[in-house]
């Protein structure tokens, strides 16, 4: 019972979706024609669509495959993940939704160049932007690459162009509205395949959480601390600062900002804020069952395991020899499937507004451009470039310890976008100074301690000690840049 | 090319300001809780609550419910405040 193999269902699957996506990007490509159409689909979409967009964004790979592998290896403590990522949707709802969608256009950069002098926001903005984008995207195309290598039996760089060669095809032909329905055609087949192995998981054990939990108290190592979030307890403030960097930076990326401007008015964009929080809710409460189930399912199966004890593929694929043990290797295929569509699905989605920044921000807005045709060439330009740099990167990072990427994406995006965007766009105070020497506190502060803290300068750049102790910073770095716009805007308006 | 704030005004807000201090404190004060809880009390979390499911699993779960319902409401107050406003 190898399940590693090339599983052919897996195949079919994928390349149904891609068909569907690339057909999706044909109709797409005929009804993009101006520079709305292409940044923001025309801002028509539905509160529906628009949410499964955006909830999509954030039920990406890493937290179907990482977050039920942390949860099946440690416990507990991989559900703060999954509350702090939905913990994000009220604070960007009540703080940044409304006043950011009556003053920008295309991007959050829009916004801030109403309330301050719009060439140094813009460009502070831009940088920022692509930086978290950057790191995103690295950490989705190395597990993008890994993924495909493991479920499809490919080369790493093969996956890795492959992957890069179809968002590349989706941004430049379909625009946002390409890239919206390849996250909504994704969204929902991930919901339903997470619901399928929940449900067939919850049918081994009766129906009974308390036996499934029961089940896994008794199988896990650690037994019943497994229950309890033991990481918060060991390190409080580290516990502490995650919380604050999931619950803040989802109001700071840039990608998840750009989407308030797909639907027509403000109502649609809060309305499309609550579908997002109820799908991103339900699906962290099925990985949760997945992951303990997969303790009482997998972890005592010898068939899941290599002669050393390890899991097979690596603990990652916890979720895949789950989907085995509860429905065959039909499921299986489905949800190895649908894991890839996600990656696809996230990375087009940072690579249009990675794409968009440059095009408009920098750019139209700065350079000036001579027509809307034009623009859209230049924008045509930077996708290449980004999905250029992305395999490139990807291929890079190869061998490196990722994980930290999109924890200190999430960092820089609370502590530097979160705080400049919401004192524009509600404190009267703010001025240009302070919004861009503040904002630029922040991002070295979040990038700087980062680099110095346990993920990176222990683990992956093997480093005995650290030297900041806790990760991520986001405990001192988000009221770092608050004092610091405060301080500078009020020193700048009485001089 | 460093300036005092442009003469343009705050985004207008036909929302009143209430629903949003409410949602912002409300969620901070139940997730900030839960955090502490499970610093100051991790056995108790532990420990089961009923039919077998613990405490952790019980107040996280209720958590997530309790963040979406709050956005629900929170939406259908403030939509409601919009088109009062429209109206």
């Amino acid at each position: 019972m190898d399940n590693t193999q090339i599983n052919p269902i897996s195949l079919e699957f994928f390349l149904v979706f891609v068909l569907i996506t690339l057909g999706v990007t044909y109709w797409a490509a005929r009804r993009s024609r101006s520079s709305s159409e292409f940044y923001t689909g025309g801002g028509n979409m539905s509160a529906l669509g628009n949410g499964l967009a955006i909830a999509g964004d954030f039920m990406s790979a890493a937290a179907l495959l990482g977050v039920s592998a942390m949860i099946t290896q440690v416990g507990f403590d991989g559900m703060l993940y999954g509350i702090g990522f939905v913990s994000g949707w009220p604070i960007v709802l009540a703080l940044v939704a409304e006043r950011l969608r009556r003053l920008g256009r295309f991007t959050f950069a829009d916004a801030l160049s109403t309330r301050v002098s719009e060439r140094p926001i813009r460009i502070f903005s831009a940088l920022s932007s692509l930086i978290v984008i950057a790191f995103y995207l690295i950490a989705q195309m190395v597990g993008a690459g890994q993924l495909v290598q493991l479920l499809f039996g490919l080369n790493y760089n093969v996956a890795i162009v492959f992957v890069g060669g179809l968002m590349v095809c989706y941004v430049i032909f379909g625009g946002m509205l390409a890239t919206s329905w390849v996250q909504i055609i994704k969204a929902v087949l991930l919901l339903c395949g997470t619901a399928l192995v929940a449900g067939l998981t919850l049918a081994r054990f009766h129906f009974s959480l308390g036996e499934l939990l029961g089940t896994a108290v008794a199988i896990h190592p650690h037994h019943a601390a497994i229950l309890a979030p033991s990481a918060l307890s060991r390190d409080p403030v580290s516990g502490l600062s995650l919380g604050i960097a999931l619950m803040f930076g989802t109001s700071g990326l840039p990608h998840i900002l750009m989407r308030f401007f797909t639907v027509p008015d403000v109502k649609t964009a809060r309305v499309s804020i609550f579908y997002a929080c109820l799908f991103n809710g339900v699906f962290f409460l099925m990985v949760f069952i997945i992951g303990f189930g997969a303790i009482g399912l997998v972890m005592p199966n010898p068939a899941f395991h290599t002669v050393s004890g390890a899991l097979r593929g690596g603990a990652n694929m916890v979720t895949m020899h789950l989907a085995y043990a509860v429905g065959g290797s039909a499921l299986m295929g489905f949800i190895s499937a649908i894991a890839f569509a996600t990656i696809l699905a996230v990375v087009a989605g940072l690579t249009l507004s990675g794409a968009s920044t440059i095009s408009h921000d920098l750019y139209a807005c700065l350079v000036g451009s001579k027509s809307e045709k034009h623009e859209l060439a230049v924008m045509r330009a930077a996708t290449l470039v980004i999905g250029g740099a992305a395999i490139a990167l990807g291929i890079i990072f190869r061998n490196q310890n990722v994980a930290y990427m999109v924890g200190l994406a999430l960092s820089i995006a609370a502590s530097a976008n979160f705080p400049v965007l919401l004192l524009a766009l509600r404190w009267d105070g703010i001025t240009t100074a302070g919004a861009l020497y503040g904002g630029i506190i922040g991002l070295v502060s979040a990038f700087g301690l980062t680099l110095l803290g346990p993920s990176v300068w222990v683990k992956t750049l093997n480093h005995p000690a650290a030297v900041f102790p806790w990760d991520p910073p986001a405990i001192f770095t988000v009221p770092l840049t608050f004092v610091a716009i405060i301080a500078i805007s009020l020193y700048t308006k009485q001089k | 090319m460093l300036d005092y704030p442009r003469e343009s005004k705050q985004a207008p807000q036909k929302a009143g300001k209430g629903p949003d201090i409410i949602l912002v404190s409300s969620v901070s004060v139940a997730y900030y809780g839960f955090l502490f809880a499970g610093i100051l009390v991790p056995a108790m979390l532990a420990s089961p609550a009923v039919l077998g499911i613990p405490w952790s699993f019980l107040l996280g779960a209720s958590l997530l419910i309790f963040l979406i319902v709050s956005t629900g409401i929170y939406v259908l107050v403030s939509n409601a405040q919009d088109g009062h406003h429209d109206g």
